[in-house]
């Protein structure tokens, strides 16, 4: 999204999940990155921080969890 | 009377170190309780090319999600478009006040800040507000500005500064919202 606030032009980088609800500004994105590549300029404000370890394990947790929702279904089914 | 002045400077510095560690407590206890979000197992669900659920929010998650945030973040994390979602309280507010003015534009902080400033730990950066994976902490970089020749100090007087850092997209969340951009800039 344009961002045209505080005299200067830039590209607003927002939440997507967050729909259109008037929240979810991350911070801007500018075309200065090494490599011609992008940079994200991301208030640490707008994301928390989730050591590797944890966030492994919440991602195990989903899995298992998404695995036990299908899984009566499917037995329901073979029977 | 020297011992008693001695004394009371004691307890001050105690009470401050006490009050240091409170802070740096209650901040990795709010570190360790950020939720990634759970993938929904039923019902339309939009899914990021990383596999994490990026369905947007209805109006009640979003009520509900911005009451886990503290004031800073509720700051940043709104963006100007919220005038038009605000109701008509907020924006006769806005209107005689300056704090829910503040509150309903999105902010950004200010440069060389933020808790994460210096936050070199291994682990990704979610979304306060929806608990989306956004970055790699693996990408997260120090920006050094380049001096052009002309103007380049000498090696004495040569000095790095530290500038913003980017943090590149982990999911595909930001590219889909980045390939919007480019392709319909408005």
């Amino acid at each position: 999204m344009k961002d045209v606030s505080h005299g200067m032009v830039r590209i607003e980088v927002r939440d997507a999940a967050a729909g259109e609800h008037g929240v979810g500004h991350l911070g801007h994105v500018f075309d200065d990155g090494p490599g011609g590549k992008p940079r994200y300029c991301i208030n640490s404000a707008a994301v928390r921080f989730v050591p590797r370890a944890d966030f492994e394990a919440q991602k195990a947790g989903a899995a298992s969890t998404i695995a036990a929702a299908v899984e009566p279904q499917g037995e329901t089914a073979s029977k | 009377m020297k011992n008693f002045s001695l004394h009371n400077t004691l307890i001050h510095i105690l009470l401050f170190c006490l009050l240091v560690m409170g802070s740096s407590a209650s901040r990795a206890t709010q570190a360790t309780s950020a939720q990634v979000r759970r993938m929904a197992s039923s019902g339309s669900t939009k899914v990021s090319k990383s596999g994490f659920d990026v369905t947007p929010f209805t109006a009640e998650q979003i009520e509900e999600a911005k009451k886990q945030l503290d004031a800073q973040e509720k700051h940043i994390v709104s963006w100007r478009g919220a005038w038009r979602h605000a109701g008509i309280r907020q924006r006769t507010l806005c209107v005689f006040t300056s704090i829910p003015l503040q509150l309903l534009q999105s902010g950004t902080e200010r440069a060389f800040s933020g808790k994460y400033y210096k936050n070199k730990d291994d682990g990704v950066y979610i979304s306060a507000l929806t608990g989306v994976p956004m970055f790699d902490s693996s990408t997260k970089f120090v920006r050094a500005i380049a001096f052009s020749p002309s103007s380049r100090p000498g090696p004495s007087q040569q000095n790095l500064h530290f500038c913003l850092y980017r943090i590149p997209v982990l999911v595909g969340l930001l590219s889909l919202h980045l390939m919007t951009l480019s392709t319909s800039p408005r």
